[in-house]
């Protein structure tokens, strides 16, 4: 007796929608010496969708070329004290082959005294 | 002497903005090493095939060139060329005229050249070099002198032992010379037994340092215990004095030469070991 199977083929299909950021990129943009973009690349990138907006800092770093980050921020806390910040962070994790985004909150703390 | 003669002219140019996969392929199709990289024709940095490698090949040219491009005009002399690659260790300079991009020389084509212009013999550059760095002197509007060496009855040497000993004098003789080579001092073999050295330095200095090489021969234990002496005629050039321009230079320079050759066989006539002539 010859058993007979039933082929079938189907798809599903989702689609999730959500805003496109602009810029795609965020507050830091840590960019590795041989990522698939390179710092210039990614200025360019940030500057046609947001123009002015961000600065390019080139480091000398074993596996980081160039940490681009947003100017706002930089007018809150200077390149020299947020670079290492950054730096001693992606160090635990960062590949000479990646770009990483990232996001930065900062929250000034000011409290001052008057005399009554 | 000057790159224009041997640079290659009208390089093509790739765009800051074009892939880094994109100059890979023209380098390869085209057998070349590098392209100037341009930004609105004008000349920002230059990708070399090394950069290439290093680089992801998603890459703008932007994010892969070198930026300080070194460059020089058609009319510097090759040994201006060869002095800023060895200097800066780069293997290719990038020939610009007025902003514009008109050649590019490797280092490659620059040591071919540079190498007709060195004395198989004595491994010292020919009287080109010198007469190159004489210019670079007088456009400098310093003070300098030639000091034209001759070795005395050199004929009697070769017709007596031979021209192998003869030969083997004449590489002592360089050797000897080459001890004096320095910042100030450049020398060359002129031809036969005749060598040149060209001092930065006026008069003064220029009795001095025949002084010293009439004493270095004296003292020197020469091959087969041979009396090797030499005549030493000293060309001064006051360029301070003259009125010199980039065309006449050339001239002036060999005329000088000529003066310091003549000095030296004046200086063997008149059986004194050194003669100075200022120009």
């Amino acid at each position: 007796m010859v058993r007979k199977y039933e082929k079938s083929k189907n798809a599903d299909i989702s689609i999730r929608f959500s805003e496109f950021e602009i810029p795609p990129m965020q507050d830091v943009l840590v960019v590795g010496k041989n990522a698939p973009i390179g710092p210039e690349a990614a200025r360019r990138m940030a500057d046609i969708l947001s123009p002015d907006q961000y600065d390019i800092i080139k480091i000398n770093h074993d596996s980081v070329e160039a940490i681009i980050v947003r100017k706002t921020i930089l007018n809150m806390i200077p390149s020299e004290k947020l670079l290492p910040i950054i730096i001693d962070e992606v160090n635990e994790f960062v590949s000479i082959n990646s770009v990483y985004k990232a996001n930065i909150q900062i929250v000034i703390n000011v409290k001052r005294s008057i005399e009554l | 002497m000057i790159i224009k003669d041997i640079m290659t002219p009208d390089p093509l140019t790739i765009n800051l903005l074009s892939g880094v996969k994109r100059a890979e392929q023209i380098m390869r199709e085209k057998k070349i090493g590098s392209l100037p990289v341009v930004d609105n024709e004008k000349l920002v940095g230059i990708i070399t095939s090394r950069d290439i490698r290093r680089s992801h090949p998603n890459r703008i040219v932007a994010d892969a060139m070198t930026s300080n491009v070194i460059v020089l005009t058609p009319y510097n002399t090759l040994w201006e060329a060869k002095d800023l690659m060895e200097n800066n260790g780069i293997e290719r300079l990038v020939i610009t005229n007025k902003d514009s991009i008109v050649g590019i020389l490797t280092k490659s084509d620059l040591y071919k050249e540079i190498g007709k212009y060195i004395d198989n013999l004595t491994g010292m550059y020919r009287k080109e070099y010198l007469l190159a760095e004489a210019l670079r002197l007088l456009e400098n509007n310093k003070p300098f002198s030639f000091l034209f060496t001759d070795l005395d009855k050199f004929g009697e040497i070769d017709k007596n032992f031979g021209h192998e000993i003869g030969d083997k004098i004449i590489t002592e003789v360089s050797r000897l010379l080459k001890k004096f080579d320095n910042d100030k001092i450049s020398i060359c073999r002129f031809g036969g037994d005749e060598f040149v050295l060209l001092l930065d330095g006026g008069k003064e200095s220029a009795v001095n340092l025949a002084i010293k090489l009439i004493d270095e021969f004296q003292s020197h234990q020469w091959t087969n215990h041979l009396d090797i002496h030499t005549s030493i005629g000293i060309a001064v050039m006051n360029p301070q004095n003259k009125s010199i321009n980039s065309e006449n230079g050339y001239s002036v320079i060999t005329e000088l030469l000529n003066k310091a050759s003549i000095a030296s066989t004046n200086a063997k006539k008149l059986s004194v070991k050194y003669l100075v002539v200022e120009f």
